[in-house]
């Protein structure tokens, strides 16, 4: 392992790392060998090569991490170049990881970026658990949560209950709109995670349908009544076509409907713009801001790398609308989190509801998305599948019997699986 | 965004459209062409200057110009990601121009290789053609010289530093102007206490008795708490209008309003929503609340530009159209109607009419404002263009003015004050980092080094030296009695940063710096008034007006 690089380039990480202070991490021990442990073993895998992970490449290669791994499942498009700047106008149509990797891997010398150009859930327990840190710099709150259940699910329990820290693989989670952003640091077993304080999150915008089909009033009201009313109607561009944001044609043939629509009830104020920002979800995003937030997080990464200095504790908001605004607060665990806390959930439900009810009740009160399978054991103790969407033929006509029928009895324990979650989750049955 | 300017097709190009989507969701067509007209000076490609450049170069500013006469070191390779080993001994501010300039080949770049001050003293016309100037890694006294320059040029500057954990910006600028502040929260501006008589006439025309429980159900709820206001000042007398301690009865008014919504009577209809009513009763809240002229808006009518305005005075278009502003105040006693509506519970036609109602009565406003900054220009001067004007009116309530102390006021008369409460506040203060920045600048001017910027072993020895530094400071700055209580921690933490530039420190504050620089040329959102200091370590943001 040639990692003796050390050239006088990382005099000043070292300056940081080596050198003892008043306002050192309690944990920090002085040495010379502190950098060369931490190139030699600290492996970090940053989640997302997009707007925040371009930078967080840049930072931590230069903050002096080389072996650095990236996950995107995604290729690079024109909107991506205004602030992922590892990428050019040539690129457009290639996988972001690997672009990224390739130009970090260019620049800087020593350095080790490998790309993985896939999804998250196409890796198991096994490769994460390889990792020394996680960062992420994702822009969905379902992948966040994935990634979050996978790390929390590493973590092992002593006999007593306690966290064996050795198991903990610190994740820092990065995340930008606009001219906000924010920056957290999760010791999965310790401090809160994703799912304790999934209520920071606000909720998605969705308009009312019968707002939508009958009395619109805005230019957005328009536009949604083009996307789910009258597209699966027209089907413009074939029976199994369906809506393609990235596609103009799509956008152009949605814009020109969506004019018609809201030229019949005098409402201004449809653009282009506004269509493709509707039909896509876009979230305006800036070089600046992402900067910000990217370096926070590698800043994180260092300190926890080098106990250099303390690490967040826990959660920084930050805002450049108005002046320059940040702070940083203490984020609380939830002590019944579906996915920290170790105690198992309860739900309560009437056992004359259907199985297809309490899928969809399950869905709004623990926030599962999708649930893809649901089992159970039986008093055998073997395991029974209830529902699984891969069977749907085969499983569907459970989802009509009550869980009375099922043979559900009260205090059973139901096993889950949705997006959310790498691994199924467990509730408990609690009739009312 | 507000509506009719932003109708008309962009006036940039489909690939930037492309490129730039993101962002022009954000500053608009209008915010980006005053960015691509712009042209930024960095003072030292330092890793904080030139990320600076690459979060202004990524979203397309104009140009740019580096003054740089340094070499390349180790150091430098260590922290800058737009060098590379080859660059080693040769000018940096040559060297990192390629990789920059890659990043977008929509922006031209040059650079100087001469020394700051040579430029200051012979061609200080060279700094003219920038929109602002940010400054890195430069002496206090390069400052000095470059802020008396540029102070009397009028031109923005942007000093941006960072060592160790800590980052520091300073913004100065005399006078900045913000039409489009873009508030986060911004009040509806309904006019509940005060409808137009068009609106008054339209809501008086309407009969909610006369209604099926369909109609009654869509009635936009600014139409049920104007009818609940007309209730009231039946019963209170027609000057009486319902203040927050009337919440509750007023609330009642609404409630019995609902309560004449009466199942059809065939029966058929469902028992109709009463959502409009429910948006009424949540809406009494923020109703109430008196219309007012926002303290900000107060002050930039009263300021000193319009008192009197000097119309043959190089004086921008804002304060031309304040003085109008002004003049609109006086005889109305409010602002010119925002003109828009937030969404609301209603049937189409009738949410529209209002919409229109509100559009056309803003529209008066706009006419009257501009007449009134047409009489008091002389006609050589051509007025503000009318879609200035709109976007003017329609941010009344948002006007904002920026003006940032001189760095000459804060080395003559230090805001002591601030500094001495700031101190006796908390002894973790940030306000301490901003004093031992000072400090460590006194010691680079008197040791040509900056403290701890030497071997391993030898760090602490500069504790001493920099302890007086920060006492020399907190003299100058009459807060002598609290030198004994300064923290020492801070000074031994300073010590061991050596003057060390850790890239991800370097990289935040840099983004937040060219927010500031694309905020003073776009005119939108609001810069900083005037200091900002990072902690990296508590991940935290102080500003400071000094």
């Amino acid at each position: 392992m040639a990692t003796r690089d050390h050239g006088r380039r990382w005099n000043d990480v070292r300056k940081l790392c080596e050198r003892s202070g008043p306002m050192t991490h309690p944990d920090f021990v002085e040495s010379d060998e502190t950098l060369s442990l931490m190139r030699d073993h600290v492996r970090v895998l940053v989640v997302g090569s997009g707007g925040l992970g371009c930078e967080l490449l840049k930072n931590l290669a230069l903050n002096g991490f080389r072996d650095i791994h990236v996950i995107d499942m995604d290729t690079i498009e024109f909107s991506n170049l205004n602030r992922q700047f590892l990428f050019r106008a040539a690129d457009v149509g290639k996988p972001k990881a690997e672009t990224a990797a390739a130009f970090v891997n260019s620049r800087i010398n020593g350095v080790k970026v490998t790309p993985h150009y896939c999804k998250i859930q196409d890796f198991d327990a096994e490769f994460y658990a390889n990792f020394q840190i996680i960062i992420c710099g994702l822009d969905s709150i379902v992948a966040r949560r994935w990634i979050n259940n996978m790390v929390c699910s590493l973590v092992n329990y002593e006999d007593e209950g306690n966290v064996d820290s050795s198991t903990i693989i610190p994740l820092i989670d990065g995340g930008t709109e606009g001219f906000k952003g924010n920056c957290r640091v999760i010791l999965p077993g310790l401090t809160p995670c994703i799912e304790c304080t999934l209520d920071l999150y606000p909720p998605q915008v969705n308009y009312p349908l019968c707002t939508i089909a009958h009395t619109p009033r805005l230019p957005e009201h328009c536009i949604e009544y083009v996307r789910i009313l009258l597209w699966p109607q027209e089907l413009p561009f074939g029976d199994k076509t369906s809506i393609d944001g990235d596609d103009p044609q799509h956008i152009t043939w949605i814009f020109n409907k969506s004019v018609e629509r809201a030229t019949e009830y005098s409402i201004q104020g449809v653009t282009y713009r506004l269509v493709q920002g509707v039909i896509k979800h876009i979230v305006p995003a800036v070089a600046s801001t992402n900067a910000v937030i990217a370096a926070q997080c590698a800043t994180e990464a260092l300190k926890i790398a080098t106990c250099a200095a303390k690490p967040l504790n826990n959660y920084m908001v930050f805002n450049h609308t108005d002046g320059v605004y940040s702070y940083a607060f203490e984020a609380e665990r939830n002590p019944n989190c579906l996915t920290c806390s170790r105690t198992v959930t309860k739900v309560s439900m009437e056992s004359c509801q259907t199985l297809q009810y309490f899928m969809e009740h399950l869905e709004s009160l623990i926030n599962l998305r999708n649930i893809k399978a649901i089992t159970t054991t039986n008093c055998q103790g073997s395991n029974v599948t209830l529902y699984m969407q891969h069977l749907h033929e085969q499983t569907k006509t459970n989802l009509q019997l009550t869980l009375m029928e099922l043979k559900l009895i009260n205090g059973q324990h139901v096993n889950l699986m949705d997006d959310t979650n790498p691994d199924l989750i467990t509730v408990q049955l609690s009739f009312i | 965004m507000s509506d009719s300017i932003e109708n008309s097709p962009s006036p940039l190009s489909v690939e930037k459209n492309r490129k730039y989507d993101r962002q022009l969701r954000l500053w608009g067509d209008h915010g980006q062409m005053r960015l691509e007209c712009a042209s930024v000076c960095l003072i030292n490609a330092t890793a904080v200057g030139t990320e600076i450049l690459k979060n202004l170069i990524l979203p397309g500013i104009g140009s740019f110009c580096i003054v740089d006469s340094s070499m390349v070191t180790d150091d430098d390779l260590g922290c800058n990601f737009f060098l590379d080993k080859e660059s080693l001994k040769l000018n940096r501010g040559k060297s990192v121009m390629r990789y920059l300039l890659e990043m977008n080949e929509e922006v031209t770049g040059s650079c100087e290789t001469g020394p700051l001050e040579s430029l200051i003293a012979e061609t200080p016309k060279f700094f003219r053609t920038f929109k602002i100037v940010v400054a890195t890694g430069i002496t206090d006294r390069e400052l000095q010289l470059l802020s008396a320059l540029l102070w009397g040029y009028n031109i923005p500057l942007l000093v941006v530093d960072c060592c160790g954990f800590i980052g520091y910006i300073r913004l100065v600028t005399e006078e900045h102007t913000v039409i489009e502040s873009h508030p986060d929260n911004a009040i509806d501006d309904l006019r509940i206490d005060s409808p137009f008589p068009e609106l008054q006439e339209h809501v008086d025309n309407l009969d909610l008795r006369a209604m099926s429980s369909s109609e009654l159900g869509h009635v936009p709820y600014l139409v049920i708490l104007l009818k609940a206001v007309s209730v009231w000042k039946e019963n209170h007398g027609m000057e009486s209008f319902p203040r927050m301690k009337d919440k509750q009865q007023f609330k009642s008014i609404i409630k019995l309003m609902m309560d004449n919504i009466k199942p059809t009577l065939n029966g058929n209809e469902n028992s109709p929503e009463k959502e409009n009513f429910e948006e009424a009763l949540k809406a009494v809240n923020t109703a109430l609340v008196p219309t007012k002229i926002p303290n900000e808006v107060m002050e930039i009518l009263n300021d000193h530009k319009v008192n009197p305005l000097d119309v043959n005075a190089k004086v921008d278009d804002f304060w031309l159209m304040v003085y109008g502003l002004g003049q609109f105040v006086r005889r109305h006693g409010c602002l010119p109607l925002r003109g828009s509506l937030p969404d609301m519970f209603s049937d189409s036609r009738s949410y529209i009419q209002l919409q229109q109602l509100y559009r056309k009565e803003a529209g008066r406003h706009i006419n009257e404002i501009g007449s009134a900054v047409g009489d008091l220009l002389p006609s050589s001067r051509p007025g503000p263009q009318s879609s200035s004007l709109q976007l003017f009116c329609r941010n009344a309530a948002f006007l904002r003015v920026v003006r940032c102390r001189s760095i000459q006021e804060e080395t003559d008369s230090p805001n002591c004050q601030l500094i001495r409460y700031e101190l006796n506040q908390s002894i973790d203060s940030s306000i301490n980092w901003y004093i031992i920045y000072l400090a460590a600048n006194r010691f680079y001017a008197e040791y040509s080094r900056y403290p701890g910027d030497c071997a391993n072993g030898s760090y602490e020895s500069d504790v001493s030296p920099l302890r007086s530094a920060v006492r020399s400071v907190l003299s100058a700055l009459q807060c002598s009695t609290v030198a004994n209580s300064f923290p020492d921690d801070y000074i031994h933490e300073w010590c061991r940063y050596g003057n060390s530039k850790l890239h991800s420190v370097a990289s935040f504050i840099a983004g937040t710096a060219a927010q500031e620089v694309i905020k003073i040329v776009t005119h939108q959102f609001v810069p900083l008034n005037n200091t900002l200091i990072y902690n990296a370590i508590t991940a935290s943001i102080d500003v400071y007006q000094l």
